[in-house]
């Protein structure tokens, strides 16, 4: 039996996390911290775990740690796992700035641990098809790729600059980085970026187009915006359009939906796919036991952290910026 | 740890195979076939013990007999196994008639035995999703219902058995009778069926028809259109498909193979273009069915899809097939 520990319960993802826990019996959720006590008791009442008033003496009673606090305080509650050699699953973006990105993982490793980034998009059975079919050569030579990561706007501290470290740029530009990087064994290395705030009265940009640059030569684009109408039937997409010299190939990873048209909840896609959140957390289980390297590491949230900051510093110059290969 | 022999390496004996494989339980597999070479690729495929029928069924170890072969084959091979002790999962449909299947039925009474029917659809997560919503009443009562499921004709049966509709039953009694299953579980008793069938096929050595439309009317006041189809044209890039549309009195629920695409590929190359789409999953819902009947097997508890079950689905599809025969509807009640 597994015991698992989560420190910050701000991001959603969290809930869906213990949830796909709690189905397992291989696994026990020992309780939850959050620095925000109605948000603890909140979850704690939601999901029936124990809430904890001292993140340290959590885990201590644990094997491995979940982190799905504010983006900002990442660092310090993965640090606090890792010091203790407690095995972490962190949800992403990894940090929102470069100097914690970096600490996250000198820590992780300083003591041994193997940091897991909560990228689910890449256990998809879709994007690991793609992976062969790439691999395989039936696209040729890959020229570029057209990309989305389409959401609502979320709310909450997700808006919030400091919080957050940012709005849709830093939400969702980190899952389609890094499921190209893992496609085409590629790193991010040019970006220019727009961005503005289009749609809601936040305090952050809701609306960004991105145009990177590939160390494998390829360009490709990235439409990172919370621009579902909050009226959509589902939370968002994520797709890739990539195009080469034998041929195109397009993934629209979580497109396994019916369409519910209720009079009484309106109308919904329900994803009857594979659960790829259970998928993610059967690796950090099997990481956890091990002690072997996960599928998507804490170098990998580093990585794409970089591609987003990177993408910040062009908005602000108004132009190409290139991205630091050594960070 | 159960001992499984499954009788048939065709299609249908390579998906259960695959799915015992990767349960975590671990089964041992014994594969009954009388195509040596079909038998021997197939044992070494999944490890299986290659076997014959009366050894099988004199074989203290082997607990379970899954049937894989083609449908006119089902009684006999269910009655064998039951008279020799064994619990026995047959793929759909059930039987050809009405009598076989009830033969079949009162043999695995008789002799106390599990007897599951793979009605598979039930199993199927877009399926599945509509009888919890319904059960929810999200979508109010469902008071109709549209189900198309076709693509191009199975011309891998063995000695082509499903051109055959002494064989096979045709497209109402071996595809359709999915949807009529399914329909039932949503909707309940059937109550009448008017269909039509059309043979597209100019080779005069099929005896079926490739196409059947039926009309349903459930004793709910429901109704219901089920379309079937192997007449897609062979080596299409998309050979098979379902789609379904179910109407509630608040609300509606659909879907397509049309748009559910989460991989499209298009490629050109020295053998010349390709296209394909798909939806691929790591879940597998034969193995959900496969693990549903070991699982009851186990804990002796009622199997999800009964020989009861199968005989009523049985039935609708051959209410469509007279129908068709007869051109005018058929009071379920006609079929005995």
């Amino acid at each position: 039996m597994v015991r698992i520990g989560v420190l910050g319960i701000a991001h959603m993802h969290g809930y869906s996390y213990i949830r796909k826990l709690k189905k397992r019996n291989d696994a026990e959720i020992v309780g939850l911290f959050d620095h925000d006590a109605s948000r603890s008791t909140n979850a704690c009442e939601e999901l029936s775990i124990k809430p904890f008033e001292d993140p340290a003496s959590l885990v201590d009673a644990c094997d491995g740690i979940i982190v799905a606090s504010e983006n900002s305080m990442h660092r310090k509650y993965v640090e606090l796992a890792a010091v203790n050699g407690k095995q972490v699953l962190c949800e992403k973006p990894i940090a929102t700035n470069l100097e914690d990105a970096q600490a996250i993982v000198r820590t992780c490793r300083q003591n041994g641990v193997k940091l897991q980034m909560a990228f689910p998009v890449r256990y998809s059975a879709s994007v690991r098809k793609a992976k062969k079919i790439i691999d395989d050569g039936l696209l040729g030579k890959v020229m570029c790729l057209t990309c989305t990561n389409h959401g609502r706007m979320p709310g909450g501290w997700f808006v919030d600059p400091v919080l957050g470290g940012g709005g849709a740029v830093m939400d969702h530009t980190v899952h389609v980085v890094d499921v190209v990087r893992w496609l085409l064994n590629c790193e991010f290395t040019e970006v220019f970026a727009v961005f503005d705030t289009l749609i809601h009265d936040i305090p952050v940009e809701d609306c960004g187009l991105e145009m990177f640059r590939l160390s494998t030569g390829q360009f490709m684009t990235l439409d990172c915006s919370w621009s579902r109408p909050r009226s959509h039937p589902y939370w968002g997409d994520v797709t890739l359009r990539i195009v080469g010299t034998l041929g195109t190939l397009f993934i629209d990873v979580f497109n396994s939906k019916i369409e519910v048209y209720s009079n009484q909840t309106g109308t919904r896609w329900e994803n009857f796919g594979d659960d790829l959140d259970s998928l993610m957390i059967e690796e950090f289980l099997e990481v956890t036991c091990q002690g072997r390297e996960p599928f998507t590491s804490g170098i990998d949230g580093l990585k794409s952290l970089t591609a987003v900051l990177a993408a910040y510093e062009s908005h602000r110059i108004g132009g190409v910026v290139t991205i630091d290969p050594d960070s | 740890m159960h001992s499984i022999a499954i009788i048939g390496a065709g299609m249908m004996g390579n998906v259960h195979a695959r799915a015992y494989k990767g349960m975590k339980k671990p089964v041992a597999l014994w594969i009954v076939e009388y195509i040596e070479e079909r038998a021997r690729i197939f044992s070494e495929r999944f490890g299986a013990t290659i076997t014959t029928l009366e050894e099988a069924l004199d074989n203290r170890d082997i607990d379970i007999v899954d049937i894989c072969t083609p449908t006119f084959t089902h009684r006999d091979l269910a009655t064998k196994s039951f008279e020799a002790g064994k619990h026995v999962f047959c793929e759909k449909p059930v039987a050809l008639n009405l009598a076989d299947a009830r033969v079949m039925k009162q043999t695995a009474e008789k002799f106390d035995k599990k007897f599951m029917v793979g009605h598979v659809v039930r199993f199927f997560h877009e399926y599945r999703r509509v009888k919890e919503i319904s059960d929810k009443g999200d979508i109010g009562k469902i008071v109709m219902a549209r189900l198309f499921r076709g693509g191009s004709f199975p011309a891998h049966g063995i000695d082509n058995w499903f051109s055959d509709i002494e064989r096979s039953g045709g497209v109402f009694v071996d595809l359709s009778i999915h949807d009529f299953d399914f329909l039932k579980t949503l909707l309940g008793p059937v109550e009448e069926v008017e269909a039509r069938s059309i043979a597209i096929s100019a080779d005069s050595s099929r005896r079926d028809f490739d196409h059947g439309m039926a009309i349903l009317r459930f004793k709910s006041g429901a109704i219901a259109h089920v379309e079937g189809s192997w007449a897609e044209p062979p080596k299409m890039p998309v050979s098979f498909g379902t789609a379904y549309e179910f109407v509630g009195t608040g609300g509606m629920i659909t879907n397509s193979y049309e748009r559910e695409v989460t991989l499209r590929l298009q490629t050109s190359s020295n053998q010349g273009p390709n296209y394909s789409q798909e939806n691929p999953t790591f879940s597998d819902p034969y193995a959900e069915e496969l693990e549903a009947f070991v699982r009851s097997v186990d804990e002796n508890t009622d199997v999800p899809v009964s020989g009861e079950d199968a005989l009523d689905s049985l039935r609708i599809a051959l209410a469509a097939n007279l129908s068709a025969r007869i051109c005018r509807p058929v009071k379920i009640s006609e079929v005995v």
